[in-house]
């Protein structure tokens, strides 16, 4: 069976004779010979390799209908607790506990939710609401902020200042493993170290540690065992291409 | 600094005198100078994607050409690797996996996760009677690949039963790499006290929309090599030359045709990016990235050039620019700036940052559209008789939008245009220019 041949009368050039216009043009094609089509295996598949319709959710929309879920479950119990409340005293009293809780834990959720790349907004989002957490559970009691500006506050800088170096710490550093495991444990370590002091000074009046000396010890000794496994490991297998020059 | 840390010709011959081919076995290896810039730039719209691909006399059978796949790839330890991370630069490792064969699509070169984990730069596709191969720019260039697609071929009409006697430039799988063919050859070339090249401005760009990302279009000429060559002799230039004026003419027109607040905003050298096989002034046998590029224009502010004005400076620019002073000039350019301790200083992250600004500045800007002619690719005596054809296919750019690459193969020559906009206005003048020179010209595309 011979082939047919499609000419472009504008371009002057032959194009595949399945080709309804000029692919250069776009001027309609007439067939020179009038014989029936050839069989014809097309040059490409039709499917494009990359979709350009956007279907289904994006990362962006799944992460607010995951918001938009927690957010609800979160209001049931919260409704319930303060509906129980004021059944049953006319007023609201210990539902503030549950609710302050209920609060936090949504701020909490939210933000990373929310805000997932902002990194400055995800960590005042984790580590203000607790603030204020503990604050409303100081005042909750009797009005006045009791225990608040001597433990409260100071165990939560700690824990915000600590968190903030191992989280940069963490990002930061290039080869990622153990070493991970070993800044959260040296983390953990002096946490507990700054409770006690915090605790300690609160309860006896005196500056001074005890037993976060043994968390402490414990988490630097395990810590040290992972770093060394870390870049020993590393050292013999690609520190030397990972710090070319 | 950043040089391949390969042994260098006089240390291996002084320790291998008796295995001076045998390349030493390593599990990494540096990212070469161009590599290095295609590397920062990869994105969806710049996926840094070219392609080889032949087009057999009968349908492919998939699980052979895999099986050929697997026999070849370790005769390319180079292109069995995956791009990896340092703090200060990416490098090449050792990829313990093995590539696969995989589907055809629809549009080609489509972008590459380069730096995921256990990815090879290069891909292989299959589809009906065409074996393709896609290469990430960073790893090689047309050389390496072409050479790749060659061996693949030549491995898979093997494994079908074609017996061939004298190999000539395709690889075979029993053969050991040789210690050149990994060398990062513009390091070696680099001469420290030369001048950089003098700089150029911004080029005249078509102004037409992109299509969305991945939509890549193909228009494909083919026509006799002996019309299209007795064209060219018959105006006294070669056929590059030829086919350079005929591109600048289209997108003079285009240029001119376009409402005159539009061209007076646009009015701007038409320049383009003809890549050269550096191979043809260095000796070097190396695998990896060897080639740069002349720049051959017309500048529009002077007045609209007629076509024989265009040849006459083609001609002339080529005949000057295409030497290996002007060459090493931007090999001095380019290697200079990535041995400054400065840039070498800088973390990987802050120089990918600023990677896109010096290809955007050194390169795409500066340039209207690419047309890389490869000449005549052949292959050996049985095997080209079960070959229709070979092909190539250059990479896309969301500047310039569209790119032409040139090959023979047999008695056809073959022009393959990539465009990443609907219009194919410049298809269409450079085509309908060649007919008007009196070459039949057939066009297919995707």
């Amino acid at each position: 069976m011979t082939e047919n041949k499609a000419f472009c009368n504008r371009c002057g050039v032959e194009v595949e004779p399945h080709k309804a216009t000029c692919p250069l043009c776009g001027t309609s094609i007439q067939q020179t010979e009038e014989e029936e089509p050839t069989s014809y295996v097309k040059k490409y598949p039709d499917e494009p390799a990359v979709k350009t319709e956007k279907t289904g959710r994006t990362a962006k929309q799944k992460r607010i209908f995951i918001w938009e879920v927690v957010s609800v479950t979160l209001l049931i119990p919260l409704l319930i607790t303060l509906f129980v409340d004021l059944i049953v005293n006319k007023t609201v009293t210990w539902s503030l506990y549950p609710i302050s809780s209920l609060i936090l834990a949504w701020f909490l959720i939210s933000t990373p939710l929310l805000f997932p790349n902002i990194l400055p907004l995800l960590y005042i989002g984790e580590t203000l609401p607790p603030a204020i957490f503990l604050l409303v559970i100081d005042k909750i009691e009797d009005g006045q902020i009791n225990w608040f500006l001597d433990v409260g506050l100071p165990i939560e800088a700690v824990v915000a200042v600590i968190a903030a170096i191992v989280i940069i710490g963490s990002i930061k550093i290039k080869n990622k493993g153990m070493n991970i495991a070993a800044f959260i444990l040296f983390g953990a370590g002096l946490i507990c170290l700054g409770i006690d002091f915090i605790v300690l000074k609160h309860t006896r009046g005196t500056f001074g540690v005890s037993w976060s000396l043994y968390v402490l010890t414990s988490t630097a000794v395990i810590g040290g065992f992972l770093l060394y496994l870390h870049y020993r490991l590393m050292k013999n297998t690609k520190l030397q291409r990972k710090l070319q020059i | 600094m950043n040089s391949s840390n390969f042994p260098t010709k006089k240390t291996d011959e002084e320790s291998n005198q008796n295995h001076i081919q045998k390349a030493p076995k390593k599990d990494w290896f540096r990212l070469d100078n161009a590599a290095t810039v295609f590397s920062f730039v990869t994105s969806t719209r710049i996926p840094c994607m070219f392609r080889f691909y032949a087009n057999l006399k009968k349908p492919i059978n998939v699980a052979i050409l895999q099986q050929a796949l697997e026999n070849i790839i370790d005769r390319f330890p180079y292109y069995k690797v995956n791009l990896r991370n340092g703090l200060f630069w990416s490098y090449w490792e050792t990829n313990p996996g093995m590539p696969v064969v995989i589907e055809e699509t629809k549009y080609p070169c489509q972008k590459m996760p380069i730096r995921k984990k256990g990815i090879f730069p290069f891909r292989v596709r299959a589809y009906y009677n065409r074996i393709s191969v896609e290469f990430h720019h960073s790893i090689t260039d047309g050389t390496g690949a072409l050479i790749f697609l060659k061996s693949l071929v030549g491995e898979y009409l093997t494994l079908i039963g074609v017996v061939v006697n004298d190999w000539q430039d395709v690889f075979r799988p029993n053969q050991e790499p040789h210690y050149e063919e990994y060398e990062d050859a513009f390091k070696k070339n680099y001469q420290k006290n030369l001048p950089g090249p003098p700089r150029v401005s911004k080029a005249f760009h078509l102004p037409f929309k992109l299509e969305p990302k991945g939509v890549f279009h193909l228009t494909i000429g083919i026509m006799p090599i002996k019309q299209i060559l007795n064209k060219s002799k018959e105006l006294d230039v070669t056929l590059t030359e030829y086919l350079v004026a005929v591109y600048l003419e289209a997108l003079q027109d285009i240029l001119f045709s376009l409402p005159l607040r539009k061209q007076k905003r646009l009015l701007k050298p038409i320049r383009l990016q003809v890549p050269v096989n550096l191979r043809r002034f260095f000796s070097s046998k190396t695998m990896r990235n060897f080639s740069l590029y002349v720049t051959p224009y017309i500048d529009p502010r002077l007045g609209h050039f007629s076509f024989d004005e265009i040849l006459k400076q083609v001609y002339h620019y080529m005949r000057v620019e295409v030497s290996d002073r002007y060459i090493s000039q931007q090999i001095a350019r380019n290697v200079r700036g990535e041995l400054h301790p400065l840039i070498r200083l800088t973390p990987l992250f802050i120089k990918r940052l600023f990677g896109k600004i010096i290809y955007n500045g050194q390169g795409e800007f500066l340039y209207s559209g690419v047309i890389t002619n490869l000449g005549k690719v052949s292959l050996p005596e049985p095997l080209n008789k079960e070959v229709e054809n070979i092909q190539f296919l250059s990479a896309q750019s969301p500047v310039t939008k569209t790119g032409c690459a040139v090959n023979s193969y047999g008695e056809k020559l073959y022009i393959n245009f990539g465009r990443i906009i609907k219009e194919a206005h410049v298809e269409k003048l450079f085509f309908r220019k060649l007919v008007k020179d009196g070459i039949k010209v057939r066009i297919e595309t995707n």
